[in-house]
């Protein structure tokens, strides 16, 4: 048992998690740009539509 | 860290009821929803207009008569003078001399945060334009004329005092302490900076005339009269008056180079947030190949630093122009030309909130050590006790950690909302259309969103 530790350690990407943290901080960043994109794309066929008829 | 009043890593948060990164979903949230509430609800510009009113004649004169300018002036040119002195001849020990302090602490964060409440508070105490204008005046005395002045030429704008504010910055956090490691500024280089500051700024005074590089290239100048915009008082015509907050902002940006003073403002409190916490590993890794490549340790740091900071003002001005682009695919659109300057005011309360948000813990603690054993022995040297106060200490718990944490979320929230009211003001006065104004902030709600989350993103990553 008390070689696993540092082997789990090792194996398990946990002690780097601190690292990916900023990927929180990203995503309402995200999720606000692609509200944006979708919605453009959305008001852009309207007026397509609008035009064609 | 009693012995380091520059090591701007606050405490380590422990009480914090979520993660940390839950109050960036929470702000971005806020930002949200405001965005939706300024669309539904404010439909006409209300902030192109002043609304000046002036205030009492007797108590304008009193603020603004030549007697109390000068006193202020007078004021203002003795603490430099004494600041300099300080440096020096005081101690060499950064903690203990007033220099450092009183220049990085009490003016550089204090006159920003009272200009943005009261108005141009520093103008008055402004000890360079108080010189020349005494210069100017004798001259006059003497020549029996006002001293002729070179033209100064308009496209360079602001540009100066940019430079400047990224020099300034770079003088305390890279040349005087990179990555932590004290390694050149010490009370003696800051009295040296400050005494070439004057020369320079005094020559151009004379070059130019001292309300124009006031205006114009005069780096605290400039950088406290940009807060002062979104201040209640100002004065026109030589009188004093209010004024509608934040209205005064509209007008600021008109110059060249206005966008590179607020977006160098971000940049460098973001650096300076960074360097110890998001960008460590970055400027580490930076470090170690120029160290390698046989660079002088100092001079790769230094540069390691330089580097980053630059990119920093590269990386806030991009994310700026990025929102303003997203403005141009709206029908109806003025140029960018107009939109890029236009809309660079709105960034001010977000400067003004990163500098609250960084250095809020600083000020609290070293105005302690300003108020008590720096004034009564400015000098450092255990010589005098002016006020009683030299064997004070500064209280490191006269604020918690937790209480620290939420007034940096709230200063960042806050300065975004007001961001975010100031771009959909000025989009209600470019577009015809009020639907349209608010189609066209979208990007800007995504830059508000971005600077938000970097924000509480460097202020989690230096505390953690």
């Amino acid at each position: 048992m008390r070689g696993r530790a540092p082997i789990l350690a090792s194996m398990l990407p946990l002690a780097h998690l601190g690292h990916w943290l900023w990927v929180f901080y990203v995503i309402p960043v995200l999720i606000v740009v692609v509200g944006i994109l979708v919605s453009g794309h959305k008001a852009k066929r309207r007026e397509e539509r609008g035009g064609d008829g | 860290m009693s012995w380091l009043p520059f090591a701007h890593a606050l405490l380590a948060r422990q009480d914090l009821p979520v993660p940390a990164w839950l109050f960036a979903w929470a702000a971005s949230i806020v930002l949200i929803v405001s965005f939706l509430a300024l669309a539904a609800a404010w439909r006409k510009p209300r902030f192109e207009q002043l609304h000046w009113r002036p205030l009492g004649a007797g108590l304008s004169r009193a603020v603004v008569s030549l007697p109390a300018q000068i006193a202020t002036g007078a004021i203002g040119v003795l603490l430099l003078g004494f600041a300099i002195y300080a440096g020096l001849h005081g101690t060499e020990a950064p903690d203990r001399n007033f220099a450092l302090t009183f220049i990085f602490v009490t003016c550089w964060l204090g006159f920003p945060v009272l200009s943005a409440i009261l108005g141009d508070v520093f103008r008055p105490f402004n000890p360079w334009r108080a010189v020349g204008r005494a210069a100017g005046a004798g001259f006059a005395a003497v020549a029996g004329r006002r001293p002729a002045h070179v033209e100064y030429p308009e496209k360079v704008g602001r540009w100066p005092a940019a430079i400047g504010l990224m020099a300034f910055v770079w003088l305390e956090v890279v040349y005087g302490a990179s990555g932590g490691v004290a390694v050149g500024l010490n009370p003696h280089s800051a009295a040296v900076a400050a005494s070439v500051y004057s020369v320079y700024t005094l020559a151009m005074m004379a070059l130019f005339g001292v309300e124009k590089w006031c205006e114009r290239g005069e780096v605290f100048s400039v950088y406290f009269g940009m807060f002062s915009q979104l201040g209640y008082f100002g004065v026109q015509d030589g009188r004093l008056g209010r004024r509608r907050p934040l209205s005064a902002a509209t007008r600021w940006a008109t110059l060249p180079g206005s966008a590179a003073v607020v977006i160098a403002s971000i940049a460098t409190t973001s650096f300076d947030g960074a360097q110890e916490g998001a960008f460590k590993s970055a400027i580490e890794w930076l470090f170690e190949r120029l160290a390698n490549a046989g660079m002088d340790l100092t001079t790769a740091l230094r540069l390691t630093d330089t580097v980053f900071m630059v990119l920093c003002f590269l990386g806030v001005g991009l994310v700026y122009l990025l929102g303003v682009r997203g403005m141009r695919s709206v029908a109806h659109s003025p140029s960018f030309a107009k939109l890029r300057v236009g809309f660079a005011h709105t960034l001010i309360p977000i400067a003004l909130a990163y500098l609250v948000a960084h250095y809020f813990s600083l000020f609290v603690f070293q105005e302690q050590a300003q108020f008590t054993y720096l004034l009564s022995d400015p000098l450092g040297n255990g010589t005098t006790d002016l006020f009683g106060g030299a064997s004070a200490t500064i209280d490191y718990t006269v604020v918690s950690a937790a209480a620290i944490w939420y007034v940096q979320v709230g200063a960042l929230v806050a300065g975004h909302v007001l961001g975010l009211t100031l771009a959909h003001d000025r989009a209600l006065a470019y577009w015809p259309d009020y639907r349209d104004a608010s189609r066209s902030q979208y990007w800007m709600l995504a830059v508000m969103v971005a600077f938000t989350c970097f924000g509480l993103y460097l202020l989690s990553a230096g505390n953690g």
